[in-house]
């Protein structure tokens, strides 16, 4: 039996093995990053940590929440620091078999599916199990803003 | 060398060793394994010895040079694959890495490491380098008779060249050393002592049953860096919630809360200094061997060397001085020993025979630059690209396709060697590898630049990741920025009801004209896309200097310096190139540090560079009229026009009159959690009084004789930069002497002086 750490976003319910979740903590003042990514949110400041908060909604490409709509914090380590994923709301700790989950069906979207890892079919409904991995490689989908030529004085 | 600098140079070697011959056994392990990358471990195995055999050279252990020696010998056949992968030579290789282990373990208790028998090993070595692919078992029951190494087969990529006589003299059982150390005829019977000291001695003198003193090992511990950062980062947490406490009792005022509380404030201050200084070292924790490599490889090679060293207590990060100990050694090796020539040679080629070596350490752009200088003979690039060639690195059509700095970067590739011959030293084509390989691994770079006959100069540039550095914070679109220091030149505000003062365009870019040249401007918040509208006209504009280019950024304000802690990027954000990291400022909140020089990059800020610097060196005639070029920060006492020069300036200040206290005779001020003692430059001068006292004063904080102080002026007027001519009438105190700066007549601050008649104590 595994550990899932479930959350919620746009009403759809999700997973993460709960080996790579450190902790979960409610949305703090952020940091934005000018160029970055419209995926990364900003920087947060976790005892003396900086965290990379990353907008799973805008990860997954759904619409995003209403801005007075509260999230929490999913903190995972990844190799390169700590991120922290920004969720609308957290589930329950799901305890479940993995060899009873199934791949993703090929219906789901193309953003959904590169970063999904399993699908559990729970008596409430579907739980979509996140590679955490996955959700970090995004290099490619950040917007390239170039600076129109190189100025000359002359 | 005094004893304790010898001792500390033992202890390193007995800890470095150690280290090293752990790993070395674990490759060896590995290599057995055959896991298939035999050539990797084969490869680190090798730095390790080398690494031993180097240290233990430069200190005179040549017992323990001899053993390491042979081992790598039998390395660098193994390498090349001159000789197969086997059992027995293995085995060999891990009873070198034993003996070696025991001589340093004596090294640790002050016994001699040739009381370890080792000429069997020596044998032993010699004879599985002979033995060839067909014959895999040559070994201790079979003592090689011969004692001449000439008849290896292969030397890899040196077969062409001649070994030096070291080398058969080393591995050779026949030639173990006639003349012995005291120590060990004082272990052993003097006569045979004589005959062959490794086999006579009884039993093996372990490190147990010798002196009682602690091992090199038990006195210091080695704390993971990853341990420190956890502990920097919980006192770092500690402190905002001592400010916060703070500032809670402070609001309810009681007594009894408020004792507690400033012990509580004291010792978490004095801890989070504590975990600081924990992890910075001085340049100089690696300086310190230098002197004494450079005298004893100048001594063997028969050269003269003269070593200087400029910049010592920079201080870098102890991840960082772990990082380039190894390359730093390496590269001063290698000036040395094929940089520098000899005397005559110097001589012959109009040099003064004795050559340079010079080490400086410096901050810049936010990173921390490493350079080793010789005016040795210099790096032929013909040459470079024609061995490069020759060992298979290069195609003849690729190495005519590169310039000259791409074609000296070859030295860092793996295998590479241009040295005639293979000393003792350097030369065995490990080396420039590692120094690169090992900087690059903490994120520096490594630069070489050389021209024939002048000599090399290596620069090695390590980022400011994980150091402590002050930083400028600026407020850019809400937004706040820390800018590192080590890249500020200056501040400017504009003032739009002044030409000087304002922005100019040139096209569609901004400039600020200042004093008399153009700066040309980045707009921080167009840079970086938080607003598209132009700045505000009271802005300011932070002169900045970095990767080679003088630039102002503007900004929408300026907020404060900060010591901030810089914390490396997310790999995501690293890619973006404009931001050096990240800290976490007194109030809780990240904020980020811009990489002024990625900055400049990404907004092509190289190239009105040129045309600036067009601009300055033209119609300036230059005429040696006594005058120099000198930076003024112009201020006014009273009605006198005062000049500061201007890199003796740390900061300028502006306070409320009644913040000055007394101390003694002095005024003091609390400035930055210190007491800073204040001189008035009024009474410097002679009784000078300003005729209404000001609500503000300035204060231009400096360092007089080592002590910061400040030193209050009336008002701020300009910095100027120019050529001026320092004129003495008398013998003014205080003063360094007159000259016109802007028109006007000013007077030159002299800071010995000032310190003399403050009265300050000279201080190191």
């Amino acid at each position: 039996m595994t550990q899932y750490c479930t959350f919620y976003l746009a009403n759809k319910h999700y997973a993460l093995p709960m080996m790579d979740v450190q902790e979960v903590m409610l949305q703090q003042e952020l940091t934005p990053v000018p160029l970055g990514s419209s995926v990364v949110r900003g920087l947060m400041n976790l005892r003396g940590n900086i965290v990379l908060s990353i907008d799973m909604r805008r990860r997954l490409r759904l619409p995003d929440s209403s801005p007075d709509q509260e999230s929490v914090q999913i903190i995972t380590q990844g190799p390169s620091g700590l991120v922290g994923w920004m969720v609308d709301q957290m589930g329950e700790v799901a305890e479940l078999d993995p060899a009873c989950s199934e791949m993703p069906p090929g219906t789901v979207s193309a953003a959904s599916r590169e970063v999904l890892q399993s699908v559990f079919q729970l008596e409430t409904g579907l739980l979509l199990v996140l590679d955490a991995q996955k959700v970090l490689e995004m290099d490619h989908d950040r917007p390239e803003i170039t600076q129109e030529g190189v100025r000359e004085l002359a | 060398m005094n004893d304790d600098m010898q001792r500390q140079l033992i202890q390193d070697l007995v800890i470095e060793s150690l280290e090293g011959l752990d790993s070395f056994d674990a490759e060896m392990l590995a290599l057995e394994g055959s896991d298939g990358k035999a050539q990797d471990h084969l490869k680190l195995a090798f730095r390790m010895m080398h690494t031993v055999k180097g240290s233990s050279g430069c200190l005179g252990f040549e017992t323990i040079e001899k053993v390491a020696h042979s081992g790598e010998n039998l390395l660098s056949l193994l390498r090349d694959e001159v000789i197969p992968v086997s059992q027995p030579v293995i085995s060999g290789l891990l009873r070198c890495s034993d003996a070696l282990r025991d001589m340093v373990h004596c090294l640790e208790v002050g016994a001699a490491p040739e009381t370890i028998p080792h000429s069997d090993l020596l044998q032993l070595l010699d004879s599985l380098q002979r033995a060839d692919a067909n014959d895999p078992v040559a070994g201790p029951t079979s003592p090689a008779t011969s004692a001449s190494s000439q008849a290896q087969p292969g030397w890899g990529l040196f077969e062409e060249e001649p070994l030096p006589s070291a080398i058969p003299a080393a591995v050779s059982s026949e030639s173990i050393p006639e003349e012995l150390p005291v120590a060990v005829q004082n272990l052993s019977s003097a006569d045979n002592a004589n005959e062959n000291p490794g086999e006579e001695i009884p039993g093996k003198l372990g490190p147990n049953n010798a002196t009682g003193a602690p091992r090199a090992s038990e006195s210091a511990i080695r704390v993971e860096v990853a341990q420190i950062d956890r502990l920097m980062n919980l006192v770092g947490e500690l402190v905002l919630a001592r400010n916060r406490i703070l500032q809670l009792t402070g609001a309810m005022s009681d007594p009894a809360l408020n004792g507690p509380v400033q012990r509580v404030n004291l010792i978490t201050t004095e801890l989070q200094a504590s975990v600081m200084k924990t992890r910075m070292q001085t340049v100089q924790t690696v300086w310190s061997k230098f002197p004494r490599l450079v005298r004893d490889l100048s001594h063997d090679l028969g050269k003269k060397v003269v070593l200087t060293m400029e910049g010592q207590d920079t201080e870098l990060d102890r991840t960082v001085i772990e990082a380039i100990r190894d390359p730093l050694t390496h590269i001063v090796r290698n000036s040395i020993d094929h940089g520098l020539e000899l005397p005559a040679a110097r001589l012959a080629s109009n040099k003064n025979e004795t050559g340079q070596l010079r080490l400086t350490a410096f901050h810049e752009g936010g990173q921390v630059v490493l350079e080793i200088a010789d005016d040795g003979r210099g790096i032929d690039p013909a040459r470079v690209s024609k061995k490069a060639i020759e060992r298979g690195l290069i195609s003849a059509d690729d190495a005519a396709r590169l310039s000259e700095r791409e074609i000296l970067n070859l030295i860092f590739q793996a295998g590479f060697s241009t040295a005639e011959k293979v000393t003792n030293l350097s030369g065995r084509g490990v080396g420039m590898d590692v120094v690169r390989s090992n900087v690059e691994k903490i994120g520096g770079t490594v630069e070489i630049n050389s021209s024939v006959g002048e000599g090399t100069t290596i620069q090695i540039r390590i980022p400011l990741t994980l150091a402590i550095i002050p930083a400028l914070l600026v407020g850019c679109g809400g937004n706040r920025f820390a800018i590192p220091q080590a890249s500020l030149l200056e501040l400017v505000r504009l003032d739009p009801s002044n030409s000087t003062r304002s922005i100019e365009w040139v096209d569609a870019a901004p400039v600020l004209r200042l004093r008399g040249k153009l700066l040309a401007l980045l707009d921080l918040g167009q840079a970086l896309g938080l607003r598209s509208q132009p700045p505000a006209e009271d802005a300011f504009v932070v002169v900045v200097e970095a990767g080679g280019r003088k630039f102002g950024v503007l900004v929408d304000s300026v907020l404060d310096t900060e010591e901030i802690v810089v914390k490396p990027l997310h790999r995501l954000l690293k890619s973006l190139g404009v931001y050096a990291g990240a800290t976490i400022l007194g109030d809780g909140q990240v904020a980020l540090i811009l990489d002024i020089a990625g900055l400049a990059k990404r907004n092509g800020m190289s190239a009105t560079r040129k045309l600036v610097e067009a601009e300055s060196t033209q119609g300036q005639t230059v005429v040696d009229d006594g005058a120099k070029s000198l930076r003024l920060l112009m201020t006014r006492v009273a009605q006198n026009r005062v000049a500061f020069p201007l890199e003796e300036v740390t900061r300028i200040e502006e306070i409320p009159a009644n913040s000055v206290e007394r101390s003694g005779p002095r005024e003091v001020l609390q400035y930055r959690g210190r007491i800073m003692p204040l001189v008035r430059i009024g009474d410097c001068l002679g009784e000078l009084r300003s005729t209404h006292p000001p609500d503000l004063i300035h204060v231009v904080v400096c360092q007089l004789r080592g002590t910061q102080a400040g030193l209050i002026i009336d008002q701020i007027e300009d910095i100027f930069e120019e050529r001026v001519k320092i004129e003495r009438f008398g013998n003014e105190r205080c003063v360094a002497g007159s000259l016109v700066a802007g028109g006007k007549i000013a007077d030159l601050l002299d800071l010995e002086r000032i310190a003399e008649f403050a009265g300050f104590e000279r201080r190191p």
